[in-house]
């Protein structure tokens, strides 16, 4: 193989909702603690959407951001937080948080070689509160951030500007495969060789404008007991639990993370991705497109399925899509004769759309530096598509030093993205 | 729109703020407009601006909005839209675009939301 540039995982910064630090997402992935609580929308009682992944110290209680909370360890410049959503709070914290955890400083990344590469569906809230403002006034007046504030692309408007990046900056709208995008696009940037850096960012909001959309496509599940409602892979499960939060994750360059001594959690050692060309909503029956972005991914990274110790899988707790992801690991995997270990985080996090990526790659890097898998937490009866994969039922696996993982995510329109992590031995 | 939907309007403004709006919609006094004026601008500036953050500067009427006290077009802007939501105004660009110091947008608030202010109370009389 051609020697070609090395990435590595540098920082991590969570603000999900099973924990606000790398500290508090490690305990809770090893004690399969979920982070999800009971939720009211609307003050309706009558919704049957009754669990959410909430947003822990952080509070948005209106559209102004004079209500907003964030917690006192972060610091954001007053005009800066009136041009953001709520979800780019939450990602502007967690960009500080992984900058500290990478020891970089904020000088250190505004000199053209770190880029940011960003992944949100935008602020359907806010989105909704400036329209209406529109029509209450006969499109007379608006409010000015009305725009930047709220459409997809608000957390790269935000993020690049307030942390004054100069490199490569970008936004990725793929659904649920959008920040499994913005990391492979990443990676491409700095094997390419240009850029040393990517902050590669996932972030949600998650209020009623996130989740009830969802509920109308028939989605969610109506579960009310926030312990079991996400049941990923298991033969009870009856839809997602919708999350929010950011999520940050820091590739860098081998020679540059080398030179200033940076921890580092692992390498991303490739990706793949590929299109199920097949439903809008829905991934394909027998999850073709995931398989082949699964096949590229290894490709890409040099591996057979036989090297791989584990795979995140994105399965969210949809009877369809759990099913497809089941099909396609066992056509890259046991009919190879490969057995790795498979479990999907979301039994404890809920699912948080673009944010789902990024978020459980950083899991699989705390899992490469820290020695365990996470559990399949919920997992009583596995669905018969799971046969011939191997799933640590309701535990984590905390004395087994994984070597190479896989994260996979996919996106509406059949967006199929895995990303390819390995220890650095 | 009621007093209280008004003065929520300035949640978040520096302190001071509701006190000098309530008492300019009450009295329609130009001193209290003058001191509504001064905190909106505080509240908009960005923080490059010591105005922004050292309250014991004074901001007074001969400055020049941009050079001396720090706003940036989209802070102006944003302070054009407070105005117009609060006060329920419509501010044309051009409008604007004359104001050059701090006692012009006194001037110019206090021409435009006067009648305004004495309108709604004659209404509401």
């Amino acid at each position: 193989m051609s020697s070609r540039r090395r990435v590595f995982i540098t920082g991590l910064g969570f603000i999900c909702s099973i924990g606000n630090s790398s500290e508090e997402v490690s305990d809770s992935l090893r004690n399969l603690r979920p982070g999800l609580e009971r939720v009211t929308f609307f003050d309706n009682p009558d919704l049957r959407v009754k669990v959410a992944g909430t947003v822990k110290e952080f509070s948005t209680p209106s559209h102004s951001v004079a209500d907003w909370k964030y917690p006192a360890r972060y610091t954001i410049k007053p005009e800066t937080l009136r041009g953001m959503a709520p979800h780019v709070m939450y990602a502007h914290c967690a960009v500080q948080q992984a900058l500290a955890d990478s020891g970089l400083s904020p000088d250190d990344i505004t000199n053209g070689d770190t880029g940011m590469f960003c992944a949100s569906a935008g602020s359907a809230s806010l989105m909704g509160h400036h329209i209406a403002q529109l029509h209450a006034k006969r499109g007379g007046r608006g409010d000015p951030m009305g725009i930047v504030r709220s459409i997809a692309g608000t957390l790269n408007f935000n993020l690049t500007t307030s942390f004054r990046i100069s490199g490569a900056s970008c936004g990725f709208v793929t659904a649920c495969a959008s920040s499994s995008h913005a990391m492979g696009y990443g990676f491409d940037e700095i094997v390419l060789g240009r850029q040393k850096r990517m902050i590669i960012v996932g972030a949600e909001d998650l209020n009623a404008e996130s989740v009830l959309p969802f509920d109308s496509m028939r989605a969610l599940t109506h579960r009310d007991d926030p312990m079991t409602a996400s049941r990923p892979f298991d033969v009870s499960r009856d839809g997602f639990v919708s999350s929010g939060g950011a999520t940050v994750l820091i590739l860098e360059e081998e020679a540059e993370a080398t030179r200033r001594g940076a921890k580092i959690y692992g390498e991303m050692t490739g990706w793949g991705q590929a299109s199920d060309g097949y439903n809008v909503a829905i991934s394909h029956p027998q999850g073709e497109g995931l398989r082949l972005a699964m096949e590229k991914a290894l490709a890409s990274a040099g591996l057979k399925p036989g090297d791989v110790d584990y795979v995140n899988a994105h399965a969210t707790s949809t009877p369809p899509g759990d099913r497809s992801e089941a099909h396609a690991l066992n056509a890259v995997f046991t009919k190879a004769g490969a057995t790795p270990w498979v479990s999907s985080t979301k039994a404890l996090t809920g699912h948080p759309l673009s944010m789902a990526g990024v978020m459980e790659a950083a899991f699989c890097s705390l899992a490469l530096h820290e020695r365990f898998i996470p559990g399949a937490a919920n997992l009583e009866n596995p669905d018969p598509a799971c046969e011939g994969l191997r799933i640590p039922i309701k535990a984590s696996i905390l004395d087994y030093a994984p070597g190479v993982i896989l994260s996979n995510s996919s996106g509406f329109g059949g967006a199929n993205v895995s990303i390819a992590l390995a220890a650095l031995r | 729109m009621s007093i209280e939907a008004q003065l929520d309007k300035v949640n978040g403004f520096p302190e001071g703020s509701r006190e000098a709006l309530q008492e300019y919609l009450e009295t329609g006094k130009r001193e209290a407009l003058d001191r509504l004026v001064v905190h909106a601008i505080r509240h908009y500036l960005p923080s490059t601006s010591q105005y922004k953050t050292d309250h014991s500067l004074a901001i007074t009427p001969d400055m020049q909005i941009v050079a001396d006290v720090g706003m940036d077009s989209l802070s102006m802007m944003e302070l054009v839209f407070f105005m117009e939501d609060v006060f329920d105004v419509q501010i044309e660009a051009t409008e604007m675009q004359e104001i050059k110091t701090i006692g012009q947008l006194m001037d110019f608030a206090d021409n435009r939301l006067g009648p305004k202010l004495k309108a709604s109370a004659s209404g509401a009389a």
